[in-house]
């Protein structure tokens, strides 16, 4: 990726009108069906137990019109996109500024650059035909409209994160999807589990928005210059970052605002939440903030690898790496079209499409890079030891799903952004095809998970069967579909790269130790995936059909961890009988079941009857998927093969504009790495077909698990990362806050308690001493006086002898005195 | 616009309030006198306390359109001698800060007012929440509160609301002081009356805490005005002596009037008259140490007043803090500005953690407001225009988002009498559509894009990062602690499987609905739109930072 970086000038932009189309049809649907759903499912007609009817025909046509009329907004706007000069393809929309303060100033803005448009395509397009899918799927469904209204919420959500046109309206959406993953996950809200794991989805994805939005304010104050203003040290000068210049800056409205950074060399420089202005003060050397970006160092780290780190423990909670991935799993307590919908082909993928858009960011900042990969490689081989011996065929895709995110962030952390982002879009076809294949194969088995017990599937369902397939061929890294061709980019530009850091110091050696893991995890791919083919299609079906011997046919889970290994397949098909949930509205109490609450009793044998082919809503969805697979290789023919650059290489190219310098290496060293993709590919292959084709090395496998019981109990359950959260994460929390609460209410608010016993206490002794002796010595001075009057009483007797006595007396007192006193 | 102008459209907004509680009173007279019955003074009364509450309400939706956000100043200014011996004036008029809190006391009181209605509900739900009036009042089933001592309620009602918006729009100390005092006694027995079981230990506590509060206010008032230099009065002639016009006494203060005042003993008089003023705001707030009061008050007062209290009057504490601490004494808030953001970061992590253990639901939501009103400290204790400015409007969004909050709790108490979380669950099933307006309000109180909270916070990260970077990385761990408790909250009271014990329960009403649905409407646009308040706000609050902290 070579280019003339001297020549960069700031994006042209093509403002265009009808951009907020393409989220707002999604967001009309789901208004729809949120508010008047239940009305139309209930007006038109649905009489208990049947599939179908007129309402639920209502609500899905509205949700896919929705989206079809998104699509086809897309691809208008692709061919306007198409139609532009390759450097000036960039659409954009401001509907309204949303906020001012200062130098924050945030419009609601769209923009679709090749990224962003490939993205759109990708969630209009697979989001339309996975609304199909969901038509045939969740037919029986009596909440019908609330999962279509969902699916849509989900979509807007979506185009609000692709289409931002700045941070603040991309983490909109980043949050808006983490709210309809929520909802979609615990869709069957009554089953307490699949709820708990709606939950925690949204807290873990928490965890990472808090590094995403401490990462944002770091980036934000720190192209302000907050941190240190270095005079002098700056070769160039058209850039002199101050701290005073954000903090104090005061503007009410957007054009004040804009008036407060005046353009240097044509480009706005300073704090920004934009992505456009970002990227041409960056990219554009001349304004200088690359250099102080590359200098400024925050408490003695590089300013930019703390940035680059925060922004990914963002991506690691959406995009499920290590070690915040462990809600992805437990997401797959969703219906199956939303795993494969959200939790495979888009939402998940957020992460890789933040860290690519901000590819010259990351790139200025090698550490940050070198994490990035070294995580998601070791995601990449962690998720795939774990997929290697899970039951449930969605959990086995789950942890599939886990590992290739770990590939993508490989390609986007070793600065092979093009292929990162590549596989992606493969991921996005050949996941999809596997998920909604496993939902058609659950749906055909009548709402059984538990691979255990499918098994020669091939001959009921076969379209099923043969669209699986393809796509496992896909993800596997056949060079016959699309999966190849991006792993093989990715583990190739990883071996080649030596310019990745870890610690502030280049370490040229994380490029070939990162390609070992992948490579190994690229085998490991391999093997769990025609795993869960051939148990599920190959052999006979062990199934319960009528003779009901479900537990016997537990194909090798030892005694020990039987338990523990039916925990996941009871959970799994509680799915049909949980959905008479929203029976509140829609008044259709799913009588297809005889015994609705039978599911307690995990195993019981009540799921009757022979696997059967899904309706054709299923399978022409899944042909598609299974066709792009295929075709959307063509999009990446390597250069090796075809001289010149791949399809979407050239496409993406003047977005992905960060230099990483790839030495040059001989091409028969590239044939040979081609070669060993396809090794691994072939010897994971080998691998399952020999063990699990036909179901006929069961006794051997039993022993070998047997041999190895204490690694498979630990790699079965996980490596008990779930009870490490709960006793690390979980625990104290909840620990500390009941001793807060404890301390608020007896410590705090016993203060204030005593303050009033006290005052009480003071003012009851107050009183005593104002009745016993201030009103006792009132009261005394009373008294004596009284009892003085009473006994004084007496000499009024009326009588003038007395009277003259008394007088008489006194005369000789005043005598005497007179006399005895000098 | 009508018959407002802007001499009049605030004494409107205040006094309108006013008039209906002098109303219902004749009326309650008249009932003693001429032997009127029960029923009709009933509901003259409740018809009085909606209009009156209404009319209010027009008022500020007239002054909020009549003040022109270009101009930071104060507008809307009615000015009248008072008391000319004391130098007392009456004086109103708004700037960004107070018209947003105008406008927003205007709404949470009329939507108080109709959530104190018995009206516009089924049968079924007046029956469970005892709102049948059948004149007798058993002590042993307590009926509702909008059926028990009619006339009384309304008229306190609307006397609390005369107090909130005077206080709002006074530009007097001692008419602030005033308002101030006149909000605490219809609190005291509109709790101590009207409220739940344990109503006299929380209306006690609620006014003796507050009227401590007020008396450090009172002795800081009579300092500055004591020390304040003569202004001029409205009738043109100049004050004896002193004058209690906050806008002069900040412009006194500009020039050093404060700052050059004999200490009091022995410490600087700002800094003095400072903490006077700032405990008897952080009582109303309320600030970790001083919260203790509110989960009390919040517990035990009837719906519609919790909301007025959540909604109102804790921004009175943060309104007070801008009004007099930041305006009036700029040095010692800058003095002080580390440890309000540091009480700041207690109140949002703190109340956060002890949000999660809470077994009462409403216990819960008045934790929650406690933490929430830290982000407002921590964002005016930056003092950079996006802090400040994301502070009051989280004053606003937080008064738009708490009273749904308590109001969805009303409901679910109205039904159930009781509110422990551990005793609901899966109420979803029953009643899905107040299932739906919860989770749309738990969502925004915990900060989802896309509804007003989000808006708030993030302006508030954003300003105080730059100055107070630790403590906003510490408080933004509230963002993961306020998910889990609303997320635990709600996993337990309405998923899972129904409680059979709330079968059959009625789902909203109209009277709920007309409560919650402008709110959440509000909720929703200011989420996307938050420019609507900011645009009025940001001139204001800019240079009063700026006085402050000098560009």
């Amino acid at each position: 990726m070579e280019h003339a970086t001297s020549e960069l000038v700031p994006v042209v932009v093509s403002q265009v009108s009808y951009l907020w189309l393409i989220p707002l049809f999604p967001l009309i649907g789901a208004t729809i069906n949120a508010v008047l759903g239940w009305k139309l499912q209930g007006l038109f007609g649905e009489k208990p137990g049947q599939k179908g009817g007129r309402g639920k025909q209502l609500v899905h046509s509205i949700a896919v019109t929705a989206m079809a009329a998104s699509f086809a907004v897309a691809v208008y706007a692709f061919f306007q996109l198409k139609a532009l000069p390759s450097e000036d393809r960039f659409l954009q929309q401001t509907l309204w500024n949303m906020l001012t303060a200062g130098r924050l100033s945030v419009d609601f803005a769209f923009a679709l650059d090749q990224l962003s448009m490939m993205m759109v395509l990708i969630v209009t397009g697979v989001g339309t035909l996975i609304h199909v899918f969901s038509i045939g799927y969740m037919a029986e469904e009596p909440a019908y409209w609330r999962f279509f209204s969902y699916l849509n919420l989900f979509i807007f959500a979506m185009l609000l994160l692709v289409m931002g046109d700045n941070f603040a309206v991309m983490f909109f959406g980043w949050e808006g999807v983490g709210l309809a993953s929520y909802l979609l996950i615990a869709f069957w809200y009554q089953d307490k589990e699949k709820a708990a794991a709606g939950m925690k989805a949204f807290v873990v994805n928490r965890f990472g928005d808090f590094g995403f939005i401490v990462g944002l304010m770091l980036l934000f104050w720190g192209l302000g210059g907050a941190w240190q203003a270095r005079p002098g040290v700056l070769r160039n000068t058209s850039y002199t970052p101050s701290a005073e210049l954000n903090t104090m800056a005061a503007a009410t409205t957007a054009a004040q605002s804009a008036a407060l950074a005046p353009p240097v060399h044509g480009v706005k420089v300073g704090p920004t939440m934009n992505f456009r202005e970002l990227r041409d003060q960056v990219v554009i050397e001349a304004t200088g903030v690359k250099e102080h970006l590359v200098n400024s160092t925050v408490w003695g780290v590089s300013l930019l690898t703390l940035i680059g780190m925060l922004l990914f423990v963002g991506a690691m909670g959406k995009s499920a790496q290590l070690p915040l991935y462990v809600w992805l799993p437990d997401a797959m307590a969703g219906p199956t079209p939303v795993s494969a919908l959200i939790h495979a082909a888009t939402m998940v993928t957020a992460g890789v499409y933040m860290v690519a858009r901000l590819n010259f960011l990351f790139v200025l900042s090698p550490s940050a890079m070198g994490w990035v990969a070294l995580i998601g490689a070791v995601t990449a081989i962690f998720a795939a030891s774990i997929g290697f011996f899970q039951y449930d065929i969605k959990k086995v895709l789950a942890y599939s799903t886990v590992s290739q995110l770990g590939f993508m962030f490989i390609g986007v952390g070793t600065g092979a952004y093009w292929a990162g982002v590549y596989h992606l879009l493969t991921h996005a076809f050949f996941k999809a095809t596997l998920f909604l294949g496993s939902g058609s194969v659950i749906l055909g088995c009548h709402h059984e998970q538990d691979m255990r017990k499918m098994g020669g599937l091939q001959k009921y369902m076969p379209v099923t069967r043969w669209t699986y397939l393809i796509a496992t061929v896909a993800i596997a890294g056949f060079p016959v579909a699309n999966g190849f061709f991006s792993k093989d980019e990715i583990l190739w530009k990883a071996f080649t790269s030596h310019h990745l850091a870890l610690f502030g110091t280049p370490t040229p050696w994380l490029g070939p130790a990162i390609y070992v893991i992948g490579l190994i995890a690229a085998t490991g791919t391999s093997f769990y995936m025609y795993r869960s083919y051939y148990m599920t299609f190959t052999g006979e079906y062990r199934g319960d059909t009528g003779h009901g011997d479900a537990h016997a046919a537990v194909a090798h889970a030892p005694a020990a961890a039987a338990k523990v290994a039916h925990a996941p397949a009871a959970h799994g098909h509680a799915d049909a009988h949980a959905a008479p949930a929203h029976g509140a509205h829609a008044a259709a109490p799913h009588d297809e079941h005889d015994e609705p609450d039978a599911h307690d009793d995990a195993h019981g044998g009540h799921h009757g009857g022979v696997p059967h082919e899904s309706p054709w809503q299923i399978t022409v969805v899944l042909a598609i998927l299974a066709a792009g697979s295929v075709l959307t290789l063509f999009l990446g023919i390597p250069m090796l093969w075809s001289h010149v650059p791949p399809v979407l290489e050239h496409w993406l190219e003047p977005v992905l504009l960060a230099e990483v310098h790839w030495p040059e290496m001989p091409h028969a060293m590239e044939w040979l790495f081609q070669g060993l993709g396809v090794l691994a590919a072939t010897v994971g292959f080998v691998a399952a077909r020999a063990v699990y084709k036909d179901n006929r090395n069961e006794q051997a496998l039993l022993a070998m698990i047997e041999r190895w019981k204490g690694v498979w109990t630990t790699v079965f359950n996980k490596y008990y990362v779930d009870e490490l959260y709960a006793a690390v994460v979980i625990a104290p929390f909840q620990a500390l806050s009941r001793g807060l609460s404890w301390f608020d209410g007896r410590i705090l608010d016993g203060l204030v308690n005593l303050a009033g016993t006290v005052t009480r206490f003071v003012a009851s002794i107050d009183g005593a001493i104002d009745r016993y002796l201030v009103d006792g010595a009132v009261n005394a001075v009373a008294s004596i006086t009284q009892g003085a009057g009473r006994s004084l009483r007496h000499l009024q007797t009326g009588r003038i002898q007395t009277y003259l006595y008394g007088a008489l007396g006194g005369a000789l007192v005043v005598v005497l005195v007179n006399f005895l006193l000098p | 616009m009508f018959f407002f102008t802007e001499g009049n459209v605030l004494s409107w907004a205040t006094f309108f309030p006013l008039a209906g509680a002098v109303l219902i009173v004749l009326m309650m007279m008249a009932r003693a006198f001429f032997g009127l019955d029960k029923k009709l003074v009933d509901e003259a009364s409740r018809w009085t306390a909606l209009i009156a509450s209404a009319l209010s309400f027009l008022a500020a939706i007239a002054a909020w359109r009549l003040y022109d956000p270009a101009n930071p100043g104060v507008q809307l200014v009615a000015k009248q001698v008072w008391i000319r011996g004391f130098n007392v004036e009456y004086f109103v008029g708004a700037d960004g800060l107070s018209i947003s809190m105008i406008l927003l006391s205007g709404l949470v009181s009329f939507i108080a007012t109709i959530a104190s209605m018995p009206w516009w509900s089924n049968h079924q739900t007046s029956h469970m929440a005892g709102m049948e009036d059948d004149g007798h009042d058993d002590p042993h089933h307590p009926k509702h509160f909008s059926v028990r001592m009619v006339p009384g309620y309304m008229a306190m009602l609307l006397l609390l609301q005369t107090g909130m918006m005077g206080t709002f729009a006074a530009l007097d100390m001692f008419l602030f002081y005033v308002f101030w005092e006149v909000m605490l006694l219809p609190m005291y027995f509109l709790i101590g009356i009207w409220g739940g079981p344990r109503k006299e230990y929380a209306a006690i506590k609620f006014f003796l805490y507050t009227l401590a509060g007020s008396v450090l206010m009172l002795l800081a008032i009579i300092a500055l005005y004591y020390t304040s230099g003569p202004a001029m009065m409205a009738d043109g002639l100049l004050s004896s002596g002193h004058t209690f016009n906050i806008i002069e006494l900040a412009r006194q203060a500009q020039a050093g009037t404060f700052a050059k005042a004999a200490p009091i003993m022995g410490f600087a008089f700002t800094k003095i008259v400072f903490i006077g003023l700032f405990v008897g705001f952080a009582i109303k707030i309320p600030m970790f140490p001083f919260h203790t009061w509110l989960p009390d008050a919040h517990v035990e007062a009837p719906t519609p007043i919790s909301v007025i209290l959540a909604g109102v009057l804790l921004k009175m504490g943060i309104y007070g803090i801008l009004r007099f601490n930041y305006a009036i004494l700029p040095d010692a808030t800058a003095w002080a500005a580390n440890a309000m953001a540091v009480f700041g970061v207690i109140n949002i992590v703190y109340a956060a953690f002890v949000c999660l253990a809470q077994t009462d639901i409403k216990k819960l939501i008045a934790y929650s407001s406690v933490s929430h009103m830290g982000f407002s400290l921590l964002g005016m204790a930056a003092m950079t225009p996006q802090g400040i400015s994301g502070a009051v409007l989280n004053l606003f969004t937080h008064g738009i988002i708490s009273p749904m909050l308590f109001l969805i709790v009303g409901v679910i108490y109205d039904r159930a009498h009781h509110r422990e979380i551990a005793k609901f669950g899966g109420l979803a099933t029953v009643v899905p559509e107040y299932s739906a307006v919860m989770g749309l309000a738990f969502f925004a109180s915990l900060g989802l894009p896309g509804l007003a909270g989000f808006v708030a916070e993030f302006m508030v990260f954003s300003g105080a990062f730059p100055v107070f970077t630790t403590y906003t990385i510490i408080s933004a761990t509230s963002v993961i602690i306020t998910a889990g408790y609303y997320l635990w909250a709600i996993h337990r009271m309405f998923l899972g499987k129904l409680n059979p014990a709330y079968k059959g329960y009625p789902d909203l009403v109209w009277r709920e609905r007309l409560t919650l649905y402008p709110l959440a409407a509000i909720a929703i646009v200011l989420g996307f739109y938050p420019q609507a308040i900011l645009s009025y706000i940001n001139g204001t609050l800019h240079l009063l930072v700026q006085n402050i902290r000098p560009l």
